[in-house]
């Protein structure tokens, strides 16, 4: 006799006993396929920026969630002429499902057993990983100090969603910087930032709608604004006209009704041009400038620098700037506390005699001086010899978008990715300013779009209105502040300009300039930029002496920790395979926390599989403008494997940090400016006193969205339900105060109107949109008036220069191995390169070619084509190390030479702050030469 | 749900019986080893539990091999080799994942008919393991579940012929293929143990299939 035992490992009944079936017929099966259990709604907890995010309708069974839909459920416009945003989504969220289901998932806990990037891996517990983390955190935080503990830096969880509550709340309390990882995406806006005094300022897509011109100028919508793109569609049958600016005739371009190539990085020498036929034609807006800008302030002629209180009175301000009345025929002080100019009718040209200090000296408007800049340097036939613009088509530009009532841009995070690019972006906002298109419904100027929750989770978000009041009541400087006429804007900033400068929170950019080797690189090429005047580290030094800018941990302390979360920084950071090579050794444990084996969990140390964006609930903290709605993340499906959500997964660490330090009677540790951090007590600083344990990541979620002030009121079941809400307002939060403006649900959202209608200051030195920016680094680099420069010869003398952008079928590298999305394209990494390069080099379409400089150099597919300009190469976004042979990364060639401009710091608005103001890296123009393999 | 067992007795009954044997085993061997099933393997217990089961079916004319027996690895460098066969990889994922999503028809698509399957028979995905309806082991789990209830009603007297129906339908449109795709991508990386075993999975539901369909 024999037994026959049940075996049931990976399936289970779904009654108490198994029924016993009389039929079947494989219809049986088939008839049911319309069938589900539920249907939530859900969203994609990633970083898709200005298109973020989308409400779909995710239909679950038996666990599995078998496929998602857009749920297309946005309220009409309260203009009925109005496009609504409906449907929303895109291909890459309408095949989430089919990701989340990759064999490439991370499953389980995995630690490395082999070379790190050999492959190698065991499988180990979640109790083992998270003991060999927290002891790799006790040893480090105790041995080289918390600020050797660091993140490789990304937006997708830390910014993203509310589960990021759970790493930063964890970091905080281990003392471990925070990361900023902008500069380093190269999605920085320095030109804007040293103009407007911010860089988040952006409009809603329908605001498109209502322009006459939308001017596409550094980006590329038809791949990157895919939810969006309707309304430029849709603006076109409105009357609007559509005109593309880049060098290639991109997917966008083929769309627009003019397209105007341009020399790859030649664009502020174009910018310029425009602005010098507005000025010289008088076609400028004379009210707009002389209120809102610092074309009237006055510049000292002998100097270049503004004149300041100092210069006219023994202990004058440095930040009191004048104006020439041309009614009174007098100097006037310029209003600090508002724009408004009170009866004061600024001159915009002429020169001035004025008593100082010194004596008598002459004076000018910077207007004037910008004048005669542009007339000597920037005309149109100039121009047209750099741009390869003809000098009829600038004027022709200049002459529509001056005659225009408004235009609106769309340049995405393009200008950050070029060596000058914040030069580019002075020129264009230039333009903008001299005509007024900015402020007004259908007339904006859009830099980095965001728009938060302004909220507050725990003991970790507080609202602005809380730092505000927090201030009010705690800081001395608060009455003066506001006594200067400080907004609660350059109150918030204040805060996060003194997070830099403490070390809470630094820059991922800096970290690989010098603790990766990337700054020595640069060092040993300074005949790549022939504009600097001294070695880049001469500069850099100066930079830190004087206190411009903060690195933690600094030069002397190399990382030891590494968390990669929320970013794939091997496949992100420029120079990749230098990296490899200098940053990893110097790390003690690298730890990859992803869903997906990304290029850096295949060289980390230990892997923690983190639950893909359909198994956890969530809200948005980071949203955008673009469509202004908070969207919710239900749970549909259970994580899969031994995947866990982030909030959980830190909840548990910071409780075996506790653990372990206990065991092994340690107490505490010191940061390195000696602030005692005690070990007891560590699990409660993460979850807020308990305030929410490892399993409510729902209630961070809920009270994120509850305690918001700037969203629609609703229940939390009903927001579950419905799937997202309108935002009512910016809120006084970081994540979106810049854009400076009331919202209206139904209504588009215009930036900057309370600068535009309210008259509040810009937060500048100036306080006015300000293109005179007379730092002494500025001036040293001849940049203080917007110039244009050539792009440096980045990787060395070679005739191709690389430019990019994201990918049509990706977003950042969440999809860019999806079998789905591989199959709508060529299926392996390309390089589009000109039918005019390729046919004297006897490379054809569907070669292989090797792509080199003297950094490194990497084999590809040629994708050959009569789109592109002659001399430009394109490798679009994101594709991940192991798609190369021998993964060698296309970004090893990009050398990302440090811009000494973007060291400068210590002027009021040029100080290190979130999102601007240290260098980034650049990858845009790149110099390479090709052959073919 | 306490554990089923069934006695079988006659020749019937055994035939029946191991075929169900071998699915189970099959679907055990196919998940992420535990290093009691590394040894298992190592010292041979494996392979002769599967070559007793082989010996008694209702069709013959095939043999287990020594599957892994001797296996000259540590249970670190087994996982490992599992991990690197199943679980990891670089482009494109692992070089030869367990879902038969990956192997043709569809990921969502047999996802999908794969759960209406196990639905129809009153089954579910384990909340426990959490992986997909797809896997190499569940389905083979799944026909394990299905031939026990076969033996079940042949040791009731009772009409089998459902559950003959759903075998030969789900290894004719699910397994069958699905199995012999494994067994080329792993045969052709010469995997110690796995590539042996993939043969003989592939080689047992070939027969099985031939043998529902006469």
């Amino acid at each position: 006799m024999a037994e026959l035992k049940l075996e049931l490992g990976r399936l289970e009944p779904r009654d108490t006993v198994l029924p016993d079936v009389a039929s079947f017929s494989r219809s049986n099966v088939e008839r049911d396929l319309w069938d589900w259990d539920r249907v939530v709604k859900g969203s994609h907890l990633t970083n898709c920026w200005y298109q973020q995010a989308c409400n779909y309708n995710l239909y679950v069974k038996d666990g599995v969630i078998l496929r998602e839909e857009q749920a297309a459920n946005y309220p009409p416009q309260n203009d009925p002429l109005a496009p609504d945003f409906n449907p929303r989504g895109c291909q890459k969220g309408s095949c989430y499902t089919h990701r989340l289901y990759d064999p490439t998932r991370l499953k389980f806990p995995m630690k490395r057993i082999g070379k790190r990037g050999e492959g190698k891996w065991k499988r180990i517990s979640w109790d083992e990983a998270l003991t060999d983390v927290a002891d790799a955190i006790i040893d480090t935080a105790t041995k080289e100090g918390p600020e050797a503990i660091v993140q490789s830096g990304g937006t997708r969880v830390m910014n993203v969603g509310s589960e990021g509550t759970g790493p930063t709340s964890f970091f905080i309390a281990v003392g471990a910087p925070l990361s900023n990882v902008t500069a380093d995406n190269g999605d920085d806006h320095q030109g804007i930032a040293v103009t407007l005094g911010k860089v988040i300022v952006g409009d809603s897509a329908d605001n498109w709608f209502y322009s006459d011109m939308i001017l596409i100028w550094g980006g590329n919508p038809a791949y990157t604004n895919i939810p969006n793109y309707h309304f430029i569609a849709e603006a076109r049958y409105n009357g609007t006209k559509v005109v593309t600016i880049s060098p290639d005739y991109s997917p966008s371009a083929i769309h627009s009704d003019l397209w105007v190539p341009v020399n790859v990085g030649s664009d502020a020498a174009l910018g310029l041009a425009i602005s010098q036929v507005i000025i010289k034609e008088k076609l400028f807006k004379e009210s707009f400038v002389r209120e809102q800008t610092d074309m009237p302030l006055l510049v000292v002629e002998s100097t270049g620098k503004f004149l300041r209180e100092k210069d006219l009175k023994s202990g004058g301000r440095q930040d009191v700037f004048y104006l020439w009345d041309s009614a009174s025929g007098t100097l006037k002080e310029a209003p600090r506390k508002t724009l408004a100019l009170n009866g004061i009718a600024p001159a915009l040209n002429g020169s001035y005699e004025v008593e100082t200090l010194q004596g008598k000296i002459k004076v000018k408007p910077v207007m004037e001086v910008l004048a005669r800049h542009l007339d000597q340097n920037f005309t149109p036939e100039q121009a047209s010899k750099v741009t390869g613009v003809s000098a009829q088509m600038i004027e022709q530009l200049a002459h529509e978008i001056a005659q225009a009532k408004g235009v609106v841009n769309i340049s995405s995070a393009n200008w950050g990715k070029h060596y000058h690019g914040d030069l580019i972006e002075r020129a264009m906002i230039l333009i903008f300013a001299l005509c007024g298109h900015m402020g007004r419904k259908g007339a904006t100027y859009s830099a980095f779009p965001m728009m938060g929750l302004d909220t507050s989770i725990g003991g970790l978000e507080k609202r602005g209105d809380q730092v505000i009041l927090s201030a009010a009541g705690g800081d001395p400087r608060f009455a003066q502040w506001r006594e200067d006429g400080y907004t609660d804007e350059m109150i918030l900033y204040e805060y996060v300009h003194a997070a830099f400068e403490s070390g809470g929170i630094t820059p991922t950019s800096l970290m690989y300039y010098v603790h990766g080797g990337i700054l020595d690189l640069c060092a040993q090429h300074p005949e790549w930029d022939p504009h600097m005047k001294r070695p880049i580290k001469e500069y850099f030094r100066e930079a830190f002496e004087k206190k411009w800018q903060f690195l933690t941990p600094g030069e002397d302390t190399p990382p030891r920790v590494m968390f990669a979360l929320g970013g794939n920084f091997l496949r992100r950071s420029r120079a990749t395979n230098l990296l490899l090579g200098t940053f990893l050794p110097k790390l003690r444990l690298l730890i990859s926390i992803d869903w997906r084996w990304n290029a850096t969990a295949m060289y980390a140390d230990l892997v923690l599989p983190a639950c893909s964006w359909y198994e956890k609930t969530s809200t948005f903290l980071m949203g955008m403008p673009v469509q202004p709605f908070v969207h919710v993340v239900n749970q549909a499906a259970a994580p899969l494997y031994e995947s866990m959500g982030e909030w959980k997964m830190f909840c548990l660490l910071a409780r075996k940090v506790e653990e372990r330090a206990k065991e092994r009677g340690i107490d505490s540790y010191k940061t390195a400016k000696n602030i005692e951090h005690r070990f007891v007590g560590f699990e409660d600083k993460v979850t807020f006193g308990g305030l929410y344990n490892e399993d409510d990541e729902e209630g961070v979620a809920r009270d994120a969205f509850l305690n918001a002030s700037n969203v629609e009121q609703m229940d939390w079941e009903e927001f579950k339900e419905r799937g997202f809400a309108s935002y009512t307002g910016v809120g006084t939060g970081m994540r979106s105060l810049g854009n400076t403006c009331d919202i209206v649900p139904g209504e588009t959202v215009v930036p900057l109107t309370w600068h535009t209608e309210r008259k509040d200051p810009y937060p500048t030195l100036t306080r006015r949109i300000q293109f005179l920016i007379d730092h002494e680094l500025y001036r040293e680099l001849g940049e203080d008036l917007p110039v244009h420069k050539e792009p440096p010869m980045a990787g060395g003398q070679y005739p191709l220069m690389i430019t990019g952008g994201h990918a049509r079928w990706s977003i950042h590298s969440d999809q860019v191995d999806e079998s789905l999305m591989l199959q709508l394209q060529r299926g392996v990494p390309v390089m589009f390169i000109s039918a005019k390069d390729a046919a004297p080099r006897g490379i054809q379409d569907g070669d292989t070619i090797e792509v080199r400089n003297d950094v490194a150099s990497f084999n590809v597919q040629a994708a050959v084509t009569p789109a592109l300009r002659p001399g430009q190469v394109i490798m679009y976004h994101s594709w991940e190390n192991y798609q190369f042979d021998g993964w060698r990364h296309f970004k090893s060639v990009m050398a990302s030479p440090m811009n000494p401009v973007e060291l400068a710091g210590d002027y009021f608005q040029i100080r290190p702050i979130t999102m601007s103001n240290y260098p980034g890296f650049s990858d845009r123009g790149t110099r390479v030469e090709v052959r073919k393999a | 749900m306490e554990t089923q067992k069934l006695q079988l007795n006659g020749v019937e009954e055994i035939k029946s019986g191991n075929r169900s044997q071998v699915y189970a085993l099959l679907a055990r061997s196919f998940r992420f080893p535990s290093e009691e099933e590394f040894r298992s393997v190592r010292d041979g217990q494996f392979a002769s539990a599967a070559q007793q089961s082989i010996a008694t079916l209702p069709y013959n004319g095939f043999k287990g091999g020594e599957l892994g027996r001797g296996l000259a690895a540590s249970y670190e460098e087994f996982q490992s080799a599992y991990i690197g066969l199943f679980e990891v990889g670089g482009e494109l994922g692992p070089p030869c994942p367990l879902y038969e999503g990956e192997c043709g028809g569809g990921r969502m698509k047999v996802m999908e008919e794969v759960l209406r399957f196990y639905h129809y028979f009153g089954l579910r995905l384990s909340e426990e393991k959490r992986d997909r309806p797809d896997h190499l082991a569940s389905e083979l789990e799944f026909m394990h579940v299905l031939t026990f209830k076969e033996t079940e009603g042949l040791l009731k007297g009772v009409d089998r012929s459902a559950y003959r129906q759903a075998e030969r339908d789900f290894l004719r449109f699910h397994l069958s293929d699905f199995v012999a795709v494994v067994a080329n991508k792993i045969g052709a990386r010469a995997a110690p143990f796995y590539s042996e075993l993939a043969q003989l999975a592939n080689t047992f539901c070939a027969r099985d299939l031939a043998y529902l369909s006469a």
